[in-house]
């Protein structure tokens, strides 16, 4: 146990010194003729017994009282003992969650239509982060049909390439792991003809084991009562089911918040309360979820098809915006045709509990959102009739479990009768972060991916406070830095998606700051700031001498 | 109530211990008076440790952890080179009306007739201190003889030229470089931020060690772990604004005083202490409830029932209630005003608005909004309506059959007529209306209730009404609170009858300056400004 002091080196100076004053004080007081100052009384009766066993014991009752608080365990490493730990988590009702690797799926392009065998355990590096190919993995020409659980079809591209994907998991334990559809891997070595590599879904699932700084954040979820009542209940209801238990931040807003206009609905322009609004960030990053959808041609100008589809409210409850549209032919690597219109409605009609909302601002970002989306595809194609339909896949960002959450909290078993409560994805704020990394000619840069990950880590986890400081970005950028290296010119770009379909851009060196602005759905409260690592822009430059 | 008990451990009967040693030692050995010299010593150190187990095991509980360390003994070792330098000034650079003339300069200390050193680290409260433990010749007692404060302890006296302190010479290298005294701080007491450290850090509820923050902070812990409750609101604003509450299940009030030092509620069970300004809103005989108000200096009204309370002078809202974007608050007075009514009005629909605090574009615009919402509803179908909400409108021409509508407008709602018939005329409606009382009636008496805080009877020991952010976490959201802070102005009263007054007319001088206080001052909590009193 840490509890006990080992050596009298750990002892305080000042409480030794304390325990031994007031022995020799004592001594003097009752018999001056005893030499104090030096000598046998001095070394044994006064400074052993008097200050080093006086400090010993009261160092280890203070050890005890400090063993009581994660806070003080934080602080002091001599107590951070894991059955310490343990003991003091179990007070607040929580465990240390252990951490889990990113999965997902990495598309592999290759010339030719050949056989092309991946082995388990193959190497794609991206972002600067290892991933292991799961299991053997074999990839048969087109037009195979006996293809067994560890084979893939190459599907041909339409220029001589052809892919497929495998299953993949992160090395390292870690939200970091957690990487976006797209993005470019490496591999080492690169199998037979190969061309490209890229994610073919997001990475998910990445969890950190959890620090005592991130436990001390969330002692607030373990001990409050599991009911829809305060606003740490509600986080603690939500949070205490396992199926939300890694979800990120929650912003409840009520009655008096300028944010809340649902109970405004009245004959009377004043609020009444009984409203309540959650805007969750579930998940560091958005999903993005890739629909199959049906869709009509509604219109044709010049060469450019216009195409509509209507995302329904089950497609992807919550959705911020269409990250890319394209052919079922096309590789699933390409930019995406052209959104030219996102028009946003709600659909509650179907549900027996309905929350009071009279207007789409009041919706957006929930489970009940609708869309009608419009493209352009200018290939020439054989349909040609406006009317007809044709298949097209549709990329959605969205926050992971609105839908869950609405019904979970909808459902009467949670929610008081009377109670209306409305899950909202929270308003994004996408950041991007561009700064200088100043180094002398002689040192070697930085690891940059490394630093970008590290970059998006720290503001995804910031929760819904209002404002991105520059500092932070600075202090992060700092632990990745060697020697005389030094950043500098740190810009701080936002867009916001405002729940009516407008896009807000904030900017600033210093500070980047969540407008107040409640009438259109934008504060602090409701907006939480997002940065994919590739939105961070890594300059080095070679100091002047 | 403190319960003494002596010997409460061991270690206060040292002879207990001495005999422990054997008989030899205690009774025969020929140094046997320094041996229990010794035995005296280790027993005071370890009661220490006892003391301190004590607390930490105090500190277990959020009830009972411990606002201040005590140390029994503490050494306060002062030195001759730290006494009155700038570093302890009493002289602060951002004490409140301080002007830097030619007597107080920057980095210089100030000519005094105190004797200032720097405090232990941590120290707060000193009761006693002597020069020795045993037999002491020199007391000195906490404001009389010395003060501590800000991290200073300030002596009336000179400690270094009291021939009772105990001091010696200070050396390096074998010169003498400063003088040091030792004195004996007895049962001082050291924020060692024990209820932040254990409790107040897993609910991110920091405040200066205080009785005050353990309520605040367990009135906070018991809204997270058992649920929000009225009590645990009540509990957090008493704590605030140090006006206490009934502690106790039941208690019986059996006298109502006043003295020079406030007013006393004393009940069979406790003695309360209030302002001189707060009023009792208790009667001798009555039976109080635990978390009860016993005067009006902290009053707290649910509007479930509609009843305005009636010595609220107004109420005003802001962005988070109203509906329209509105420039600034309005202010809804207790009071009647006369009811406007428009019968012209272009919408078709009589137009009702009466007077409101807040700017004018404001007033219009909230009454506007008000009937815009009105004519919506009462143009919806009346399928589903029945009798008493429909509204017979004449038939345009002769033969046509009547038009039925909807009551949907406010004047539908105060129209007095049995039968409605076309639209209600100013004779059809009251004549006033109160302010107030519409938005209780209407608005307010779903989800709010209101907590009336008198400023100037608040106790000494609140620890202030800045920290109402903290009833974001205890406030269902929702529910809301709407404080109302009544800051009293002086009054007088004239006999006018006494009097022989010529009335005459002057231009008043404008203020020089009118400082509103900053009672609260959160990005969570607004305070405004409902009504004053001109002087």
């Amino acid at each position: 146990m840490a509890l006990k002091v080992q050596s009298i080196a750990e002892l305080d100076p000042a409480l030794v010194l304390q325990a031994q004053a007031e022995l020799s004080q004592l001594i003097q007081e009752r018999h001056p003729e005893v030499e104090l100052t030096r000598g046998v009384i001095h070394d044994i009766v006064a400074f052993f017994a008097g200050g080093i066993s006086g400090a010993v014991n009261q160092t280890e009752i203070n050890r005890i009282l400090e063993s009581r608080s994660l806070l003080a365990v934080t602080e002091n490493p001599q107590l951070a003992d894991p059955e310490l730990v343990d003991h003091l988590l179990s007070n607040f009702l929580i465990s240390r969650k252990i951490g889990t690797r990113a999965r997902g799926e990495i598309t592999i392009v290759v010339q030719g239509d050949a056989t092309v065998v991946i082995a388990a355990g193959a190497r794609y590096t991206a972002n600067g982060l290892v991933y292991l190919v799961d299991a053997p993995i074999t990839a048969r020409p087109s037009g195979t049909t006996n293809a067994g659980t560890n084979d893939r079809i190459l599907t041909p591209r339409g220029d001589g390439t052809y892919e497929f994907s495998v299953p993949a998991t992160a090395v390292d334990v870690g939200e970091t792991g957690n990487t976006r559809n797209g993005t470019k891997f490496i591999p080492d070595p690169p199998p037979a003809r190969f061309v490209t590599a890229f994610s073919a879904v997001d990475f998910v699932g990445g969890t950190a084991t959890e620090t005592n700084d991130q436990l001390v954040n969330r002692m607030l979820d373990g001990i409050p009562a599991k009911v829809v009542a305060g606003r740490s209940n509600i986080v603690a209801l939500i949070k205490a089911q396992p199926v939300f238990a890694d979800t990120k931040d929650y912003s409840i807003v009520g009655y008096g918040d300028p944010e809340m206009f649902r109970d405004r609905h009245g004959v009377v322009p004043i609020s009444g309360g009984g409203r309540v609004d959650i805007y969750a960030k579930t998940e560091a990053l958005p999903r993005q979820i890739d629909l199959r959808k049906t869709c009509v041609l509604v219109a044709r100008a010049g060469a450019a098809y216009v195409w509509q589809t209507t995302i329904s409210r089950d497609d992807a409850p919550g959705f911020y915006d269409v990250a890319t549209v394209r052919r079922l032919t096309d590789p699933s690597d390409i930019a995406g045709l052209p959104v030219i219109q996102d028009h946003r409605g709600w659909d509650v009609a179907t549900d027996q509990w309905q929350p009071d909302v009279t207007q789409l601002t009041e919706v957006t970002y929930s489970r009940y959102q609708t869309a009608v989306i419009r493209f352009e595809d200018t290939t020439p194609t054989a349909v040609a009739v406006v009317g007809d339909e044709t298949e097209y896949i549709i990329g959605l960002r969205v926050q992971p479990f609105i839908r869950e959450l609405q019904n979970f909290l909808s459902d009467k078993d949670h929610r008081n009768l009377a109670g209306d409560i409305l899950v909202r994805a929270a308003v994004p704020c996408f950041v991007t972060v561009n700064c200088y990394l100043v180094k002398s000619p002689t040192e070697s840069s930085p690891d940059l991916d490394a630093i970008r990950v590290a970059i998006a880590a720290r503001v995804n986890n910031l929760g819904f406070v209002g404002t991105l400081y520059a500092s932070q970005i600075n202090e992060t950028v700092h632990d990745y830095l060697s020697g005389d290296q030094a950043v500098s010119n740190i810009e701080l770009l936002g867009q916001i998606r405002r729940p009516d379909g407008q896009t807000v851009v904030i900017r600033d060196t210093h500070a980047l700051q969540i407008p107040t602005t409640p009438s259109v759905g934008i504060t602090p409260r409701t907006t939480a700031f997002m940065l994919y690592p590739e939105n961070v822009g890594l300059s080095v430059r070679n100091r002047e001498l | 109530m403190n319960n003494f008990v002596f010997p409460s451990n061991i270690y206060d009967r040292p002879e207990n211990l001495l005999s422990v040693l054997g008989s030899w030692w205690a009774d025969d050995y020929a140094a046997k008076d320094q041996i229990r010299s010794v035995v005296d010593g280790k027993s005071q150190i370890e009661s220490q440790s006892v003391l301190d187990l004590l607390e930490t095991i105090a500190a277990m509980s959020r009830f009972s952890v411990p606002i201040y360390h005590t140390d029994t003994w503490y050494p306060l070792y002062l030195y001759k080179s730290q006494m009155n330098t700038s570093a302890v000034s009493p002289v602060r650079y951002d004490a409140a009306g301080q002007l830097y003339r030619d007597d107080l300069l920057y980095d210089a200390p100030q000519a005094t007739q105190q004797f200032h050193f720097p405090a232990p680290e941590k120290l707060v409260n000193a009761p006693l201190i002597f020069n020795r433990f045993a037999g002491p010749t020199l007391t000195w007692q906490n404001n009389m003889h010395y003060t501590v404060a800000a991290g200073v302890i300030t002596f009336l006296w000179d400690p270094f030229e009291d021939p009772r302190v105990a001091r010696r010479a200070v050396y390096r290298d074998g010169v003498v470089v400063d003088t040091e005294a030792i004195l004996w701080v007895f049962r001082g007491e050291f924020d060692w931020d024990t209820i932040y450290r254990q409790f107040g850090y897993a609910v991110g509820v920091r405040l200066q060690s205080s009785a005050g923050y353990r309520d605040i902070l367990n009135a906070v812990y018991d809204a997270i772990i058992g649920g929000p409750a009225g009590d645990t609101v009540t509990v957090a604003l008493s704590a605030m604004t140090g006006v206490p509450l009934v502690r106790e299940v039941t208690e019986t009030v059996q006298v109502i005083e006043n003295d020079r030092r406030g007013l006393h509620v004393i009940t069979d069970q406790h003695v309360y202490r209030f302002d001189a300004a707060a009023n009792p809103v208790v009667a001798v005989g009555d039976k109080l409830q635990r978390f009860d108000a016993m005067t009006d200096a902290l009053q707290i009204f649910e509007l479930n029932t509609g009843i305005t309370p009636a010595d609220l002078a107004a109420v005003s809202l802001g962005s988070g209630f109203l509906a329209t974007c509105m420039y600034a608050d309005l202010i809804f007075e207790n009071r009647e005003v006369p009811l406007v009514v428009d019968t012209q009005h272009p919408s078709g629909y009589t137009y009702l608005s009466w007077a409101l605090g807040g700017f004018p574009n404001d007033v219009t615009t909230f009454f506007e909004d008000m009937h815009a919402r009105g004519v919506a509803a009462a143009q919806q179908s009346v399928d589903s309506c029945g009798d008493n909400d429909i509204i017979t409108y004449p038939a345009p021409a002769f033969g046509d059959p009547p038009r039925l509508g909807r009551r949907g407008t406010l004047a539908h709602w105060l129209d007095s007529r049995p039968v409605r018939v076309g639209e209600p005329k100013a004779v059809n409606l009251p004549s006033t209306i109160n302010p107030l009382k519409f938005l209780v009636e209407n608005v307010l008496r779903n989800n709010a209730y209101i907590v009336k805080i008198r400023i100037t009877a608040q106790g000494s020991q609140g620890v202030g009404l800045q920290n109402l952010r903290l009833l974001r976490k205890i406030v269902p959201p929702h529910t809301a609170m709407i404080l109302i802070v009544a800051v009293t102005a002086e009054t007088d009263s004239v006999t006018l009858d006494m009097l022989s007054d010529e009335l005459s007319q002057f231009t008043g001088a404008a203020p020089q300056q009118d400082d509103v206080l900053n009672l609260v001052e959160t990005s969570r909590v607004v305070v405004r400004i409902i009504n004053g009193t001109c002087q």
